[in-house]
This record gives C-alpha cells, sequence and structure tokens, in this order.
C-alpha cells in the first residue's frame, strides 16, 4: 500500500516544481494591460486535486512552503492565502479520505464549495483588516474558473498519482518498485 | 477502502498535528506582523523576488521572445491595412517633422541667448522588464536594475514617450515599478492648456481616470496631460497622456506609454529640489544682524 520513500520524495518534488512554474510563468511579462479576465488560480486548484488523491504526499509544510513563495513573488499578503489554503486542504482531506471510489460529481461539488469558501474567507479577511479588495466581479470569475478547470487538472495528475500497487506492474517504473 | 482508513497519514499523527498547529500560529503570525510592521517584510519579499527572478528569467526569455514572434506573426495577416495605416501616418509625420526641425532650432537660438543650462543632475538609467506582478488586481513590473545601479525609491519611470509609473521597493540587483493603472498609484498632473491641477488615481483598468478637477468642464478631451511635480516626488513637466472622455462623461486618461508591451523602461534620476527656508539664502551668504533689529 505504501508507497517506497523515494517515490514519494520525487513526487512532493514535482508539486513544489508545479507551483514554482505556474508562479512564475504567471509573471513572464507578457501582458502589460490589466487583464481582461481574472484566470484560474492554478496552484490551489493543483493543490486541491492532489490532496483528494493522495493525501499521504503532501503534507501541511509542504503546501505552507510552496503558498509561502507565491505569496512573495505574487505581492499578496504573505501567511493570508497560505493559511487559508492550508486549512481548506485540511478540510477537504476529511471529507474525501478513504473514498477513492466516490461519484466524482460528488467530489466536484465538495472541491467546488471549499474553493468558493476559501475565496470568500480571503476577500473578507482582506477587508475586516482594512487592505484594498479586490473588484468582486474579477474576483466571482476567478473562483467560477477554478473550479472549472479542476476536472482537466484531476485528469492531468491521475496517472502521476497512480498507487505504488499498480505502478509495480507497469515495466517502465523497475528501480521506484525497488 | 477500509485498508485506506487505517492507515496513518501526514495529518493524523500526534505529532503531524502539532505541526499543523504551529504553522497555523506561525502563518497567523506573519500575516499580523506584515499589517503591523509592512516596511520590514516587504524589504524582506524584495530580497526574495531579487534572488528569484534574474535567474528564472534566463529560462524565460526564450518563453517570452517566442511568444512575441507569434504575436508579430499574427500581425502579418493584416499587414495591407497596416501598411495603409502607416503611410498616412507617415505624411503626417513629415510635416511634424518640418514644424519639430523650425522649433528645435529657434529654441537652440533662444536658450543661447538666455545662457540657460539644463538641469545638469538630470539623468537616467534604462532597464529590461524582467517580470509582471502576476495577478490580475495588482500593476507592477519589475526592472533588471537595483540598489547597486544606485536606484531609489520614489524614482519615476518613463517608456521613452511618456509616464509609466514610479520606483516602489529596491532590490540589490531588481527593482518594482508601481504602473500608473494600478490601484495604489497616485500620481499629481496638470492639465497643460489651463493649467488645472489632478490627480490621477489608478483603477486597475487600462485608462485611469482625473481625479480632483477643479472645473472639469474646462477640460477638453485631447488635452495634454503632464506632472505637475506637486510633493516633490516627481520632477514637473513629463508627458503622462491625453484627456479623453467616456460615454458617462468621466474623464480619464489615455497614457502616452504603450504599457501593452513594455520591455525598456528608463528611470530617471531625480534629486529633490533643495528648500529654501529663510529670505537670506536666496540671495547669498547670510549678513550677520549687528543692530540686532528683526
Amino acid at each position: 500500500m505504501h508507497d517506497p520513500p523515494l517515490r514519494v520524495f520525487r513526487l512532493q518534488l514535482t508539486y513544489l516544481a508545479i507551483v514554482a512554474l505556474v508562479v512564475l510563468l504567471q509573471t513572464l511579462p507578457l501582458q502589460g494591460l490589466p487583464y481582461p479576465f481574472a484566470p484560474a488560480n492554478v496552484p490551489l486548484v493543483v493543490t486541491f486535486a492532489w490532496i483528494v488523491r493522495r493525501p499521504d504526499i503532501i503534507g501541511p509544510s509542504l503546501i505552507t512552503l510552496a503558498f509561502l513563495f507565491a505569496d512573495a513573488i505574487l505581492q499578496r499578503p504573505p501567511g493570508l492565502w497560505t493559511l487559508i489554503v492550508l486549512c481548506a486542504s485540511i478540510f477537504l482531506r476529511t471529507r474525501t479520505r478513504g473514498r477513492n471510489e466516490i461519484l466524482f460529481l460528488y467530489e466536484w461539488l465538495i472541491v467546488a464549495m471549499v474553493i468558493g469558501v476559501s475565496f470568500l474567507v480571503h476577500y473578507f479577511a482582506l477587508m475586516f483588516t482594512f487592505l484594498p479588495v479586490p473588484d468582486v466581479q474579477q474576483y466571482v470569475v476567478q473562483v467560477l474558473l477554478s473550479i472549472l478547470i479542476y476536472p482537466v487538472c484531476k485528469w492531468l495528475f491521475r496517472p502521476m498519482l497512480r498507487f505504488a500497487l499498480t505502478q509495480t506492474l507497469h515495466p517502465s517504473a523497475p528501480e521506484t518498485a525497488r | 477502502m477500509a485498508r485506506d482508513r487505517n492507515t496513518p497519514d501526514r495529518y493524523s499523527t500526534a505529532l503531524g498535528r502539532l505541526m499543523l498547529g504551529a504553522l497555523v500560529v506561525i502563518l497567523l503570525g506573519l500575516f499580523l506582523l506584515w499589517r503591523i510592521d509592512n516596511p520590514r517584510i516587504e524589504r524582506l519579499r524584495m530580497e526574495i523576488t531579487d534572488r528569484v527572478i534574474p535567474n528564472f528569467s534566463a529560462v524565460t526569455a526564450p518563453v517570452t521572445s517566442a511568444v512575441n514572434i507569434l504575436r508579430s506573426a499574427r500581425s502579418y495577416t493584416r499587414i495591407y491595412q497596416q501598411n495603409q495605416e502607416l503611410r498616412r501616418e507617415l505624411q503626417q509625420m513629415k510635416a511634424w517633422k518640418e514644424a519639430a526641425l523650425q522649433r528645435e532650432q529657434e529654441n537652440a537660438r533662444l536658450l543661447d541667448l538666455n545662457n540657460v543650462r539644463l538641469d545638469p543632475k538630470f539623468t537616467k538609467i534604462t532597464g529590461v522588464v524582467l517580470a509582471d506582478s502576476g495577478s490580475p488586481f495588482r500593476q507592477t513590473v519589475l526592472l533588471n536594475v537595483g540598489r547597486r545601479d544606485g536606484i531609489m525609491d520614489g524614482w519615476a519611470t518613463i517608456d521613452g514617450i511618456g509616464l509609466v509609473g514610479r520606483i516602489a521597493g529596491v532590490g540589490e540587483r531588481t527593482s518594482r515599478v508601481i504602473l500608473l493603472t494600478d490601484t495604489s498609484s497616485r500620481i499629481a498632473v496638470s492639465i497643460e492648456t489651463n493649467g488645472q491641477r489632478a490627480m490621477i488615481v489608478g483603477d486597475n483598468t487600462s485608462r485611469p481616470p482625473l481625479e480632483f478637477l477643479e472645473t472639469p468642464e474646462t477640460v477638453q478631451p485631447g488635452d495634454r496631460v503632464v506632472t505637475s511635480g506637486d510633493g516633490g516626488v516627481f520632477p514637473s513637466g513629463l508627458l503622462v497622456g491625453q484627456v479623453t472622455q467616456t460615454q458617462s462623461g468621466r474623464l480619464r486618461v489615455r497614457l502616452a506609454a504603450d504599457i501593452q508591451r513594455l520591455e525598456f523602461l528608463r528611470v530617471l534620476r531625480h534629486q529633490p529640489r533643495e528648500t529654501i527656508s529663510t529670505a537670506g539664502a536666496l540671495v547669498g551668504v547670510q549678513l550677520s544682524n549687528p543692530s540686532g533689529e528683526p
């Protein structure tokens, strides 16, 4: 059932690399004008997709590390969004833990609710600490897009996140089975 | 399913819970600390950006240029139309060039007559744009010049034609420019035709609105907007853009700088003017007052 530690470590590194890459690609100086619409929050959706499938891989410290880096680069209030994502991930884990075969629609519904609540909490946290809040219209677009790309994200990472039991049957991964 | 539920993972052990609690406290503390002591944490953020972005730019430069080439390739499809437009513009420009040459000669002659010396401190540093904010709610860019090039907070940044923003945050090798369109940007300007003072208040749109105009009805669309230099932050007379009017009658500024494609930016080295506080200092050496009269 358990993965060999090397594979877990490799998957953890992959997670960090994905989040860092997405954040840095966002900062590419391609678009000078203000965005016509707010894009989806990809690091958040990736984290949720991974935690629902494999809660044994991305622990709290890994999520904290990844999102603190994103906070620093994207000029967000440091710690706030990280804290929200961390709490949301733990909630998601307790809701979906041990249900590998749950209906996908049900899973999507829970994830959508968690995404919505996370953004709402973030908005009100900014408001109560007298920080500038984002434009509501763009914010709602961002939430909806994030919910919409969740199935895509899940499908993309499905082969990578298989358990070791099925992985050993694969001829191309003999070194991970050792 | 049953096996899954029984396997302990990173969260449910006692140590895991303890660590989780510690992380939550640390994150909350970090956020509150940032809220209370903003400059120190922001400096830390600038240092992190300073370490990361320049190293990453070697990787991203090919991506950026590939996308730009693709975009240029797309514009070939309407090349005929563009050619026509350019011809028309060229005709206009020729007329302007004649006018400018005449003015230049006249100006040189007048300057010579007056023996005016332009401000020698007024020089600029050119930097390359490394990254933008990466967030739909912030409008900033990162330049590849920093403290080692003598950049200081608050200096004006132009793109060769018009004002782009000002420096806010300087690292060792990088510095951050807050664009005029960012929601935290406030620039004191004046309308060139009648000298009225106003503020440009960024609101995350490509045409920031003009606020605090005394008599908005005297301002016409098309009037040039320049920095007023009020507050001593910016040099005065930098071109910002032209006034436009929206459907609802609100006055906005069409920026002269091409913020759609920022590649090279000039940072104006600007020393605040010495303030004259006493009457004597204006004329020369302050004389002692032997008679004791005020």
